[in-house]
């Protein structure tokens, strides 16, 4: 990919990836380090980058980051992260959009980086198994068991309302 | 075990249940056929036995049924068609699953309410710092004909320099072997008796040397012969060697101390006679003035015409010019030809310096 691709790429890529990695990570500080080490590295490997799968390229930089960075903070925070997530438990949420998030923080960052891809970037079951690393069938029943996951959340939340 | 009026109802039920085997469904027969009044009774067990309504069907079958995944392929089709993994046909067959079932309805209405939508508003805050520039790298392509020229250019240069240096050598070779023009006086001074000039030099020397007795001449003698084995120029000699005359001169006359003058320190030479025991203050006394035209420092080319190394003074600066004109023309040459320039901007010719990018 040329200086040009690379640019371009940035301006119609950086908000997807940053959304999709703010989304899991929630954390923004945290998610601009990771878009950023992303294109870094897209930029020093853009001899090798294809421009018309620069963006797969890009997101599974960015997962993979995330991934990294996930592990890392889960080795140090890891009471922290259960703690808060009994406290949330506590607190049903009120709205579609705050049940949604919610359910969302409730699946595995697999499932969610799956949900994400999905939703977001209406990748299909092959390209997202080529971002993940996981295979079509495994995205297929992961990205299934979380939906029914979500669903299930939503129907209990909305019976307890 | 046989039929008859007091167990025959037992009979009756397991002809009804169809446990008998054929022998003994036969054996039943033929006890009612000699018991008509008992018939009826048969005909009534008969007629009580249910048949399955086959008009009744289960509605969702299809609810029941599981994939290899876990979900029902109802579930599974509405998660496909959520996913947007549908042919237009599975479209089509979902949205009907859909209308004509209404728990189907309710999955499928969850299914959407849960489906994420992009947040636009979110956006990378400072896009800026992850656009990046390539830094201009310079490549200088070269064509065939830029390459002969190089290769002419350095052919020309060693060439010239071959012939150059290989002439020097020549030179220096007559030079030596020429003693009239020779510049070490040791070597000329024992091929050839001194000159009536020199021995008049001698003479001088002799009267100023008056006061050295025989034995410290000897010892003078024998310490020159071990100076002479380590030294080989005369010029050497001239600069290194103490010389016998300042030496005793400081000691044992009264005239006034001479100021110090490297050229005036002479080695006596390994000669066996006291005459050319003397030669080495003759030469102290004729070095400076030669020392000073043999100087290869420009300036000094000029003064040196009248000594005897006028010729080979006169000599290197010719072939200085005729190099430097040499690569001034190959040097314009190849600045014609590629329009590169390849001096400085003191007019210096720069030879190293090129980068080629493999």
């Amino acid at each position: 990919m040329t200086e040009k691709d690379y640019n371009e790429c940035v301006t119609l890529y950086a908000d997807n990836v940053y959304r999709f990695i703010l989304k899991n990570l929630r954390h923004e500080e945290d998610a601009r380090d990771v878009v950023q080490t992303a294109f870094e590295k897209m930029w020093r490997n853009r001899a090798e980058v294809d421009a018309s799968r620069s963006k797969s390229y890009l997101f599974t930089v960015a997962y993979n980051q995330m991934i990294d960075h996930i592990r890392k903070v889960k080795r140090v925070q890891l009471k922290e992260e259960f703690n808060e997530d009994l406290r949330t438990q506590d607190k049903p949420a009120n709205n579609l959009k705050k049940i949604l998030e919610e359910a969302l923080s409730r699946l595995s960052e697999t499932q969610r980086s799956l949900v994400l891809l999905k939703d977001y970037e209406g990748y299909s079951y092959d390209e997202i198994g080529k971002i993940t690393g996981l295979s079509e069938s495994q995205v297929k029943v992961y990205l299934h068991r979380a939906r029914v996951q979500l669903k299930d959340y939503l129907v209990k939340m909305e019976n307890v309302i | 075990m046989n039929i008859n009026r007091h167990n025959y109802e037992e009979h009756f039920v397991l002809y009804m249940d169809n446990e008998l085997s054929h022998d003994e469904k036969k054996m039943v027969d033929l006890f009612v056929q000699q018991n008509p009044d008992l018939e009826e009774e048969l005909t009534m067990l008969l007629q009580s036995k249910l048949i399955a309504d086959t008009s009744l069907h289960f509605d969702e079958k299809e609810m029941l049924l599981r994939t290899e995944t876990g979900f029902s392929p109802s579930t599974e089709l509405l998660l496909h068609y959520t996913d947007n993994e549908l042919s237009a046909e599975e479209k089509q067959q979902a949205e009907q699953l859909i209308s004509q079932n209404p728990s189907v309805k309710t999955e499928w209405d969850y299914l959407q309410k849960v489906k994420l939508q992009p947040e636009e508003n979110i956006v990378f805050p400072d896009k800026s710092v992850l656009y990046r520039k390539e830094e201009p790298v310079r490549i200088i392509y070269f064509n065939w004909k830029r390459i002969a020229v190089a290769a002419t250019l350095l052919l020309a240069v060693s060439t010239a320099a071959f012939i150059i240096f290989s002439d020097k050598k020549e030179t220096n070779a007559g030079y030596a072997a020429e003693p009239s023009k020779g510049i070490t006086p040791s070597a000329e001074e024992k091929q050839q008796p001194a000159p009536i000039k020199d021995e008049n030099q001698v003479a001088v020397i002799h009267t100023k040397e008056s006061p050295v007795t025989p034995k410290e001449q000897l010892a003078t003698k024998k310490e020159t012969r071990s100076q002479s084995k380590n030294t080989q120029s005369g010029i050497i000699k001239e600069n290194t060697s103490p010389s016998l005359a300042d030496t005793q001169g400081k000691n044992e006359n009264n005239l006034p101390e001479p100021t110090y003058n490297a050229n005036m320190k002479r080695p006596i030479e390994s000669t066996e006679n006291l005459a050319e025991l003397n030669m080495p203050e003759k030469k102290a006394l004729t070095i400076p003035e030669e020392k000073i035209s043999i100087q290869p420092v420009t300036p000094a080319y000029a003064h040196s015409l009248q000594s005897s190394n006028e010729l080979i003074d006169a000599e290197q600066p010719e072939k200085k010019n005729a190099l430097r004109g040499l690569l001034r023309k190959v040097t314009r040459t190849f600045e014609k030809t590629t329009n590169i320039k390849a001096t400085d901007d003191e007019d210096r010719l720069l030879i190293a310096g090129l980068s080629i990018k493999l």
